[in-house]
């Protein structure tokens, strides 16, 4: 069964049609990539996935139910979370609290719970302690708990905002160019991350990815897009070879 | 036995034993203080005043500091309900007899108001950002204000309402700002105040995560204004004089200088301010007229060189202070040695 | 109907003053991003300018001339602000330097409080007030001269930012900051000489309201700055001819507040229309439409 399902999504600024007519299936713990040249349409999807923009035509579904001209905090709900290309932390805020938040909707206490410290209080907020710390023992993150976000370098913040994604738990994660700016070797312990999430986590990925060893050496499947439209799908191998892509890369 | 000991120590050392205690022995200090004559009248009004500002500024701080947002009308919502505790103090009168249920009823009635008032200029506002929602708070104040002026039917207009009982006493004042700053600081440290820092820090990350930042952002406008209605009735029963004057702008920007002096997300900022915006000028009579002034110098030269504050985002903990105070004795220690060697 | 014509006559002498003042606000706010808050201050300070140089010297100064430099003198003190307050906090979060800007505001109200004092001087009018009969209609000079003033110096100040080449070096400050760096526009003399003008067209702006109601007061730039402010939004902040429009559109409706329903409203209805215009088109009549990139 799928977990995405997005038909003939389209999306009109002004004159310029961003996203024409695009179509992809993702299924359960399914790692796909999504790639093109600069200016393809790529984040705008991810914008159209998350509720950002709203779809000119078009349908999206996600376990069957369609979030389009939802709020994007309410597709959360839904099962869906995403990163952001330019690091969106609470850089303020520590690396615990960063998590916690993400957590918020799995809680269940009211304001006044909080106000006169009850029971429940106690119980959930040791509960998410518990929770972001087994999270961040998995993104190796844990001797950081009390710092704040922006304290840490970059490659940990990139695995942070990757962590509090998931802290939402979702059932599809939507990664917008996770290694930008990462060196080879940071890359490299990417790829191990990104595979162990959807190993352990259970999660179906949706991936924007410059780095095509990267996206070669992980996705089952890749959709090419250029010009908004959908111009190569499949398996990586046959789309190393495809001449579209070839020719969308490297001009004629 | 010895198990008793170790729970009494540890009770003891309780962090939270620890801030009660120090809240207990300030009151008893200064109860004494007053019941002794030690502090005369004066003073006795300018703590009361401490207090009130310490509400209006801790208040303040959960829109401003918390969540980010730009607030210039704050007095405005102090004025709705200083007016609305006033009134019904005048009408209950009669029926309590007292002071402290007649306080609890009209700050109820006032935070009541003042918490509608947010919520109706909060949800369309707060869908504007920054300067503009700054702007628009600053037009609903002096809409207040006006409204204060012009309803003289209700308010007695620009002559004041007089005859409000002054039942302002230092305990009264006291403790109800003890409750409006742990309630604060209990609801900022709860998931739902975590979602409203993380609005701050990045709306639209906070979003992707599954915030409902329309929400957080009214609740916390709301929140404000509610406890600022409360400041505005303490405010109301000190005196027993109301003017509208006595909520224009310039009320507003002194509020907001005392949450940007102490810094912005910070509450014991906003109290330590409180104390020194307070009792400064006060000090400085003669220098009265250089009072604003001071205060505009002071949040230019804030802003160019301590954008955060006199304590950024931090809290002031007595419990750690034993932890300061015995790193401070063993570098000493360290350096006496030091030296004998 | 001589009763509208009149109020209309008297909203387009409010309007001019509100449409020069709100200038300095759409034009600094088009460069910078900030709320000028001081501009209201400027604005005061210009009519003690005026004040000064009409009323104090041993000799008198022909009434353009008190004009020329009361507006030069706020062009330097505008320049002179931004240079000490806001140039430091240009990279700064943009609530800082609207700090920053409300506490100049309240530092210059309170420094001419100090040294001018808090009564009010009396302006005499610098020019005589005999009316001229225009169309039936017996308009005061000074009314006439706001009004033709006003629409002289925006009409230069038209001409200076679309035909000229400092001009050109100001739109383009205002539409991308770092492409005009890298053009070779010296972007800290573009913005000061935005300041420059600004200022100067707010002391005009101050002058005639002095004049019109003959009053000068330290706090007497604060209403009338948030309303030129208000102009400024209404308007669409960031195009100078809203601004104008908006300035124009304010002062009448004031006029007509204060002429049909009763003057003790007259400030409600105005900010009330601000929180109106914040609601609906927070862009103003003529401003674009902006919305965060992800």
């Amino acid at each position: 069964m799928a977990v995405l399902e997005v038909k003939h999504l389209s999306i009109q600024f002004g004159g310029l049609r961003a996203v024409d007519d695009f179509n992809l299936e993702v299924d359960h713990n399914e790692l796909v990539g999504l790639i093109g040249p600069n200016g393809a349409g790529k984040t705008t999807i991810f914008n159209l996935l998350t509720g950002v923009y709203l779809p000119t035509e078009g349908s999206i579904h996600l376990n069957n139910v369609s979030t389009v001209g939802k709020r994007p905090s309410d597709i959360v709900l839904l099962g869906s979370s995403r990163t952001f290309q330019n690091i969106r932390l609470f850089k303020n805020m520590t690396v615990q609290d960063n998590i916690k938040v993400a957590y918020h909707n799995r809680m269940d206490y009211n304001i006044f719970s909080s106000i006169f410290k009850t029971k429940k209080y106690k119980i959930e907020e040791a509960r998410a302690n518990e929770i972001a710390r087994e999270l961040l023992e998995v993104f190796d993150l844990l001797e950081f708990e009390q710092h704040l976000a922006k304290n840490l370098p970059y490659g940990k913040q990139r695995k942070l905002e990757i962590a509090r994604a998931l802290a939402t738990n979702p059932q599809i994660l939507l990664l917008d160019e996770p290694a930008a700016g990462m060196n080879p070797q940071e890359t490299e312990e990417l790829m191990a991350t990104i595979k162990l999430i959807k190993n352990q986590f259970n999660v179906s990925i949706l991936l924007i990815e410059h780095d095509m060893k990267l996206v070669m050496g992980i996705c089952e499947r890749i959709v090419v897009i250029d010009y908004g439209k959908i111009i190569a799908k499949g398996q990586p191998k046959a789309i190393r070879e495809n001449k579209n892509v070839i020719k969308a890369y490297l001009g004629e | 036995m010895k198990l008793k000991l170790t729970q009494l120590k540890n009770t003891l050392l309780d962090p939270r034993f620890i801030n009660y205690t120090i809240i207990v022995t300030i009151f008893l200090t200064m109860f004494l203080l007053i019941q002794t004559n030690a502090v005369n009248r004066y003073i006795y009004n300018l703590l009361i005043m401490v207090l009130i500002m310490i509400v209006m500024s801790t208040s303040l701080n959960i829109a401003t500091g918390f969540l980010g947002e730009l607030v210039l009308g704050h007095a405005g919502f102090m004025g709705i309900g200083a007016y609305t505790a006033a009134i019904l103090g005048i009408a209950l009168r009669p029926y309590i007899a007292t002071d402290l249920l007649l306080f609890g009823a009209s700050a109820t009635g006032a935070m009541i108001l003042a918490g509608i008032a947010g919520l109706l200029v909060g949800t369309p506002a707060l869908r504007l950002r920054g300067d503009y929602l700054g702007i628009m708070t600053l037009g609903f104040g002096e809409i207040v204000r006006n409204l204060i002026t012009n309803l003289s039917s209700i308010t007695n207009g620009a002559q004041g309402l007089s005859g409000i009982p002054r039942i302002m006493t230092f305990s009264i004042a006291f403790w109800t700002t003890v409750m409006i700053v742990t309630i604060i600081f209990l609801f900022m440290n709860s998931r739902h105040g975590r979602a409203i820092l993380s609005i701050r820090e990045d709306e639209i990350a906070s979003e992707s995560v599954g915030i409902n930042i329309t929400r957080y952002k009214l609740l916390a406008f709301v929140l404000a204004s509610m406890f600022a209605g409360i400041g505005g009735a303490m405010f109301a029963f000190k005196d027993g004089f109301l003017a509208p004057n006595s909520f224009n702008f310039l009320k507003s920007v002194e509020i907001f200088v005392i949450v940007v002096l102490g810094g912005m997300g910070s509450l014991s900022g906003s109290i330590i301010s409180s104390i020194v915006l307070v009792f400064l000028p006060e000090y400085l009579r003669d220098f009265n007229q250089y009072r604003y002034l001071l205060y505009s110098s002071v949040l230019i030269i804030i802003m160019l060189y301590r954008p955060q504050g006199l304590m950024g985002t931090k809290e002031f903990d007595f419990t750690k202070i034993k932890a300061k105070l015995t790193t401070l004795v063993t570098t000493i220690k360290k350096r006496l040695k030091k030296g004998r060697e | 109907m001589e009763l509208f014509i009149r109020q209309l006559i008297n909203g387009l002498n409010t309007g001019s003053i509100y449409a020069l003042v709100a200038i300095g606000y759409t034009m600094v706010y088009g460069i910078i991003k900030l709320i000028n808050f001081a501009h209201g201050e400027i604005m005061m300070f210009g009519a003690y300018f005026a004040f000064l140089l009409a009323f104090t010297l041993s000799f008198n100064l022909p009434f353009l001339l008190v004009i020329v430099l009361s507006m030069s003198f706020a062009a330097i003190l505008g320049v002179l602000i931004e240079r000490v307050a806001y140039k430091k906090l240009r990279q700064a979060p943009r609530i800082s330097a609207l700090i920053t800007a409300i506490g100049m505001s309240l530092f210059l109200q309170h420094l001419a409080q100090l040294i001018f004092g808090s009564t009010p001087y009396v302006m005499k009018p610098l020019i005589d007030t005999t009316p001229v009969v225009l169309f039936n209609f017996a308009i005061p000079k000074l009314t006439l001269l706001t009004i033709g003033l006003s629409i002289l110096f925006m009409l230069l100040l038209s001409f200076f930012v679309l035909k000229t080449k400092p001009g050109k070096a100001m739109r383009a400050v205002s539409q991308d900051k770092e492409a005009a760096i890298l053009m070779g526009i010296n972007v800290d003399n573009v913005i000061s000489m935005t300041f420059a003008i600004g200022s100067a067209l707010g002391a005009l702006g101050g002058i005639f309201y002095a004049m019109t109601y003959s009053q000068i007061y330290p706090t007497m730039g604060v209403l009338p700055g948030l309303k030129a402010f208000i102009a400024a939004v209404f308007g669409g902040i960031g195009s100078i001819g809203g601004a104008m429009l908006g300035g124009y559109l304010i002062g009448i409706i004031e006029t007509m507040t204060k002429a049909y329903i009763s003057s003790k409203w007259v400030d409600v209805i105005v900010f009330g229309l601000l929180i109106v215009i914040l609601l609906f088109k927070p862009s103003g009549i003529l401003g674009k439409n902006t919305k965060e990139k992800v």
